[in-house]
């Protein structure tokens, strides 16, 4: 019996890949931005209304994720964006080899800001180096104040929060102080922003936030 | 359910850390992980028993270490220990803190024989 030392990363893989694809988008000057939610979340919907607004302002495309069907991306094409679409066959989480080879179906030529929309999962995906920029993690009114504290990996690995259908605040027991001092305690830098896809409400201060990424890259 | 991934990283690390021992078997892979990583090690053991039937893994076991969060105040330097994902300094209270360990995920070392 011998003992062989072996010290390595069991996502060395992807790290290495993801730092290729940093490399990229840096090159192609393109802002990355990785939505992660759990499922129903809203995040398409946020999506669709964001890609509307910034319509004659930001050229955006976006990849999207999903369990199975294509379902997402035919509504994302609907925004005459460029949509590829991952497939990941049962797998819950994105992984940056899978984000390589949709990078390499989509016309990026003068891209500005890709949105990423990962699988809807809060746990496996959180682990997951896509090479973002950005990673941004998406909380509906109607899963509960207690998202942060349930899954913090999530929200330490997190630039900025969306809190989506606040809408629906009257009728959910959903208190948003309590929720931002649960996610304040997991991550004291966490961008906050409240937005309903239904009324339009938040939406100018997170559109502001996407345009403020693109003036900071270009200064 | 990000086991099965995880476990197929391993084996393959696995392999290519064997492929310089030809004439040695696996009997053991030591892995670490950290808390953050919200591995379930009884799933990732499953998920490596499956995906190592009938190969020439076949029989090796997993020892899977858990590693638990720590953090380095940012304001008072005091090294702790997390406890129920509180990320604030139990001294000072600050929640300006790094952590430092509780992120790992790693192939320490093959038991062979």
């Amino acid at each position: 019996m011998s003992v062989v030392t072996v010290e390595r990363k069991v996502l060395e893989k992807n790290d290495q890949v993801a730092d290729i694809i940093r490399g990229q988008f840096k090159r192609q000057n393109i802002i990355a931005l990785n939505l992660l939610s759990s499922p129903g979340s809203g995040k398409t919907t946020l999506l669709e209304r964001t890609l509307e607004l910034l319509s004659g302002h930001i050229i955006s495309a976006v990849i999207e994720g999903d369990v199975q069907t294509d379902i997402d991306a035919q509504r994302i094409a609907k925004h005459h964006v460029p949509v590829v679409q991952i497939v990941t066959n049962g797998g819950c989480h994105l992984d940056a080899m899978l984000v390589r080879d949709a990078l390499a179906e989509l016309p990026l030529d003068g891209v500005q800001m890709l949105f990423i929309e990962n699988v809807g999962n809060l746990v496996c995906p959180a682990s997951y180096d896509l090479g973002e920029n950005y990673k941004v993690v998406i909380v509906s009114t109607t899963e509960g104040d207690d998202k942060p504290v349930k899954y913090p990996k999530m929200f330490r690995v997190a630039n900025v929060c969306v809190l989506s259908k606040i809408d629906l605040l009257d009728h959910v027991d959903f208190d948003i102080d309590r929720f931002k001092a649960h996610a304040r305690m997991i991550n004291p830098d966490l961008l906050f922003f409240a937005t309903s896809a239904e009324t339009g409400d938040g939406f100018d201060k997170w559109t502001d936030w996407l345009r403020q990424l693109l003036k900071m890259r270009s200064l | 359910m990000h086991e099965i991934a995880i476990a197929h990283d391993i084996i393959s690390i696995i392999e290519e850390t064997l492929i310089s021992f030809p004439d040695r078997s696996l009997k053991t892979a030591c892995v670490s992980i950290g808390e953050m990583v919200a591995v379930v090690p009884a799933l990732l053991q499953h998920a490596y028993d499956s995906l190592i039937s009938g190969t020439h893994l076949d029989g090796s076991k997993l020892e899977i270490t858990i590693i638990p969060i720590s953090a380095v105040c940012n304001s008072c330097q005091k090294t702790f220990g997390l406890s129920e994902y509180e990320f604030c300094c139990p001294a000072c209270q600050s929640v300006h803190i790094k952590v430092k360990t509780g992120n790992e995920l790693y192939v320490k070392e093959l038991i062979v024989e």
